[in-house]
């Protein structure tokens, strides 16, 4: 009988705690323990759960570690739908990285009918289905929406020899191995390809014998500091801080006008530098595959009244991202229609899988 | 009598060039990576095939045959009925955790910790019932809800009650 | 003089009553879920992330700081009293802890492991404020090759350091690094040794070795007790602090152990679990009386304890200096402080000082207040011991459970976990030691990945891992590694026989 004392104890300072820090933002705590509590009466009707849905916590993942691009993104998302109220259960972010995504897409298949999970993608979750790397298309999710889109940036050492994009992809053409390109994708996937579509826009004829190394733990930005590599290719708003105290130098982005403030707003477009393409970083959420109906219903309405509140588009403006919302339909014709693209530069460069 | 020395490591080494063996060969029949050097997913975990084998082979020169042989016989002189009951113990438990686990997202966190604990407790402590119901019910409540509201760890519920 | 007036402000901020409650509820958060197998101080900082959003950035990261270290001083309690670590960086604190608490000296060895930490923790402050930016520009040094290197280095450490004979040290670690090559391969995306079961694609987590290993294979342990009717450990317990003589032991190991864990921690991915165990080893190295390692040496708990704890401030400055996370605790606060409208990096310090500073001040508070509420916490906590055996330990199969349904809401879990229960059962019997296993489960992804990171960069060529002096160096490090322990054990032999 000691031990259950002891162990009551225990427990009671746990609780008494978890009451402590509960306190501070009472409104979800008590608002979501009246859901649950209130929930018990209505679970042999799954149809009419519409109303009380969500009344659990929400199961919010981003597929790569934190500080990234997807990471920032459904926490952003999360954040501003608790600042305005419009969900009220909690939604915890996890980080299940691995695979460029893979690994997440995998997971995903596990939750199949799930109405708690939520995840963000962007073109990897196309990308490394098309170049087999994953078995799992995004016909094995359910698109729920798109929200914004970002763009890519290649950026050097501030001792590089690499003065401009021009530079590096004229190395490149006398000899594909000596500029080594890392990214925090893995190969195949995003980084690797916003790069290799832009080389092969300025002319460079060898892409399969460019050395492309993946960093997927996060420490992308720590070897490009040290001179580990020569030439990162990462997302805008990842390097940001890198660029401003002069660290890294960025000598190209991939939108079509220049985009962002400050420091980011001087970084030449590759289209100013000759070279005619544009590469964009959309991103969307996605539910597990076979989302019920109702769940699917309240993410769709819930998003959209999201975007158009005033705290989303602060956040858009902090972050850089520009706008890009689009409907579950809209959003899967894309889907299909970018699918389809992506599959036709995959091809071009030798990395679409049969 | 002379004390012999005993261990186990022919037998070590043997299980150790088997391990490395099998797992050389399935490192070798993995699929060939679709970009770079085909072979390059199977290069470390060859590397750490030879590397089993390499020390199964060390650890086997230095053992022999008959220490391990003598270790055996040894452990089977040495069990005692007690020995014996823990092993059975050890199946037990094993066995128990099967169920768990089949149970666990069928029956609901609580149901199924209860039952496992009271299971425990039973083989552990006897059949002292008040006792054993009384831990293993305060002890899946407990952590239910500790887990579930306090930590953000959401454990399965119990269907029909919907707790 | 100017770090310091910052740091003065700093420490005003932190000591506001507000900071000040929320770093004591932090580090007893963290304390309690470090305890807790399975839950260590990246879910208890994950736990909190929507509670900080409605803070301000220096209150929120120094809430989730607290949180980090409380888990650092409460990880080791469970691995001294049940044998269980609380997570990786803990793992240390059993070899020596639990047999100390066995040998009926757990106030000592809870009190040591809460002095070591304090220690460690304070002094990396202060190596924090002094040496923030060098230690990061060295950090930047290791590319891929030093990283592979690095990780060699500690796994041949481990090996040839762990009880029992090198050669089934190296089989451990070598069985230990097969399983890290489980699930999807990040350089290829290929699935690898995953017998088409998916939850396995994310590769088995060493949470869940480490509690199958050490949780379940205690319990396995403990029946043979249970059935003798053996009696509880200890049932009156003294106070919870060290005797003089203690001290005189421990005091030079702790001082050791602290830049050694503070360097290792600063390196982005190495993290506190590498830097226990090498204080371990290093000590291990030093100590005239090696054997008595294992066996309920005080050093062998003091020093990783110190490590562990130092790495934990450690891995604060890739974070703060170039926005990098050094570990996955620091990765959720920096995810934190974007969400906050904060850009960790190399203008941190010059464009929001009060942060960066008030955390710097609230780490050097927490300490002082952990060390504080640890000691009497402890004195609760170490009652553990005289729970009955028979009812202890279903109650720590229960937690075994639930912390590693906790790692990712797999029941598939369940079965690795017992298999490895079992497994450890039978590597005890067959004295194949379990912990060089445990650290290749833990950096063998990371090892393999660097590998073939570095051999890309070289066009394939291996010249790259003896191309730098720092590559160099940790070469001769593992060397030395393997070859002294066999030298010292030798002339041991050779002394024996002549006496």
């Amino acid at each position: 009988m000691k031990l259950n004392k002891k162990l009551i104890s225990s427990m009671l300072s746990v609780a008494l705690i978890g009451a402590l820090a509960l306190s501070g933002c009472a409104s979800q705590s008590s608002s979501s323990t009246s859901a649950a509590s209130s929930s018990s009466s209505s679970s042999s009707s799954e149809t009419q759960t519409t109303v009380d849905y969500p009344k659990n916590a929400m199961e919010f993942i981003a597929p790569s570690g934190a500080g990234g691009g997807w990471d920032l993104t459904i926490r952003t998302v999360a954040k501003v739908l608790q600042d305005t109220s419009l969900v009220t259960v909690p939604m915890p972010v996890t980080n299940n990285s691995g695979g460029g995504g893979g690994v997440n897409l995998a997971y995903m298949q596990t939750q199949e009918g799930s109405d708690k999970l939520i995840s963000v993608y962007s073109p990897p979750i196309l990308l490394i289905n098309l170049n087999g790397s994953s078995e799992y298309s995004y016909k094995e999710t359910t698109p729920i929406a798109r929200l914004i889109t970002d763009y890519g940036a290649f950026v050097v050492p501030k001792d590089s020899p690499y003065k401009s994009i021009a530079d590096v992809m004229d190395a490149l053409k006398k000899d594909p191995k000596s500029v080594k390109i890392g990214g925090g994708s893995s190969a195949g996937s995003m980084d690797h390809i916003q790069f290799l579509i832009v080389a092969k826009a300025a002319g460079v004829t060898d892409l399969k014998d460019i050395d492309y190394i993946s960093f997927q733990d996060g420490t992308a930005t720590a070897q490009i500091l040290g001179g580990h590599v020569d030439l990162l290719t990462t997302g805008l708003g990842d390097v940001q801080s890198l660029i401003e105290s002069g660290d890294l130098i960025a000598l190209a982005q991939t939108a079509s006008d220049r985009v962002g403030e400050g420091a980011l707003a001087e970084i030449p477009t590759c289209k100013e530098q000759g070279i005619d393409v544009t590469f964009e970083n959309w991103r969307g959420l996605f539910g597990a595959p076979g989302m019920p109906d109702y769940a699917v219903e309240f993410w769709r309405d819930t998003l959209k009244k999201m975007t158009e509140t005033d705290e989303w588009n602060a956040e858009r403006a902090k972050h850089g991202w520009a706008d890009a919302y689009m409907d579950k339909e809209d959003f899967e014709s894309f889907l299909a229609e970018k699918n389809e693209e992506y599959k036709g530069i995959l091809a071009e460069i030798g990395l679409l899988a049969e | 009598m002379e004390k012999q020395k005993t261990n186990f490591d022919f037998l070590t080494g043997l299980i150790t060039i088997v391990i490395g063996i099998v797992y050389g060969i399935m490192s070798y029949m993995l699929k060939r990576s679709p970009m770079g050097n085909p072979l390059s997913p199977s290069i470390f975990p060859l590397i750490l095939a030879c590397g089993m084998v390499l020390f199964g082979i060390i650890l086997l020169l230095r053992s022999d045959l008959e220490t391990t042989k003598r270790a055996f016989a040894k452990v089977k002189a040495t069990t005692t009925a007690n020995d014996k009951l823990s092993h059975q113990m050890i199946f037990a438990t094993v066995a128990a955790a099967v169920v768990y686990a089949l149970l666990f997202e069928r029956v609901g966190y609580v149901i199924a910790t209860f039952l496992f604990m009271g299971f425990m407790l039973t083989i552990t402590n006897g059949k002292k019932w008040l006792l054993n119901v009384i831990i293993s019910l305060v002890f899946s409540i407990v952590v239910y809800y500790v887990f579930g509201y306090l930590l953000g760890v959401i454990l399965p519920k119990t269907p029909f009650l919907n707790i | 003089m100017e770090v310091l007036s910052l740091f003065f402000d700093g420490l005003l901020t932190a000591i506001q009553p507000y900071h000040l409650l929320l770093i004591t509820f932090g580090g007893v958060l963290g304390t309690i879920v470090g305890m807790l197998p399975g839950l260590g101080p990246a879910t208890g900082v994950a736990v909190l992330l929507p509670i900080t959003f409605s803070m301000s950035p220096t209150a929120a990261l120094i809430t989730m700081a607290g949180v980090y270290y409380g888990a650092m001083f409460g990880g080791s309690r469970s691995s001294i009293l049940i044998n269980t670590p609380g997570d990786g960086a803990a793992l240390a604190a059993t070899f020596d802890g639990y047999p100390m608490a066995m040998n009926g000296k757990a106030e000592s060895a809870l009190a040591i492991s809460a002095i070591a930490s304090f220690i460690g923790g304070l002094i990396s402050v202060f190596f924090l404020i002094a040496l923030a930016t060098p230690v990061a520009k060295f950090a930047l040094k290791f590319g891929p090759a030093e990283y592979f290197l690095l990780m060699v280095a500690a796994l041949s450490m481990t090996a040839s350091m762990s009880k029992g004979n090198m050669v089934k040290g190296f089989i451990s670690t070598l069985f230990g690094l097969i399983i890290s090559t489980v699930g999807i391969d990040a350089q290829s995306g290929i699935p690898r040794f995953t017998f088409g079961i998916l939850e396995l694609q994310t590769g088995i987590d060493f949470l869940v070795v480490i509690i199958g290993l050490y949780a379940l294979g205690e319990v396995f342990k403990a029946f043979k007790a249970i059935n003798e009717g053996k009696k509880v450990p200890q049932k009156k317990f003294g106070k919870i602090w060290i005797t003089k003589e203690e001290w005189r032991k421990t005091w030079l190991p702790i001082l050791r152990s602290t830049p050694l864990g503070f360097v290792v921690g600063a390196l982005p991915g190495a993290g506190g679990t590498m830097a226990s165990l090498m204080a371990y080893n290093n000590e291990k190295q030093f100590s005239k009386n090696p054997d008595d390692f294992g066996k309920g040496e005080i050093v062998g708990l003091a020093a990783p304890e110190a490590a562990n704890n130092a790495a934990s401030v450690g891995a604060f400055i890739p974070m703060l200096t170039l926005g990098i996370p050094g570990s996955g605790t620091t990765a959720v606060m920096m995810g934190a402080l974007l969400m906050l409208g904060i850009q960790p990096g190399p203008l941190l310090f010059t464009q929001h000082p009060d942060v960066a500073w008030g955390l710097i001040a609230s780490m050097v508070i927490g300490n002082f207040v952990l060390a504080v509420v640890n000691i009497p916490m402890a004195g609760l906590l170490v009652r553990v011991l005289a729970v009955d055996a028979k009812i202890l330990y279903p109650i720590v199969l229960g937690l075994a459970f639930v912390g590693t349904y906790a790692i990712s809401s797999s029941v598939v879990d369940f079965f690795i976990l017992i298999i490895f229960g079992v497994l450890g059962y039978f590597m005890e019997k067959i004295k194949i030691p379990t912990a060089p296993m445990i650290l290749a489960v833990i950096v063998g992804g990371t090892m393999e990945q660097s590998f073939r990171q570095a051999t890309r960069i070289s066009n394939g060529s291996l010249g790259i891992f003896v191309e730098s002096p720092l590559a160099l160096a940790l070469i001769a490090i593992t060397i030395i590694s393997v070859v002294y322990p066999a030298i010292k054990a030798s002339l041991a032999k050779r002394k024996a026989k002549t006496v």
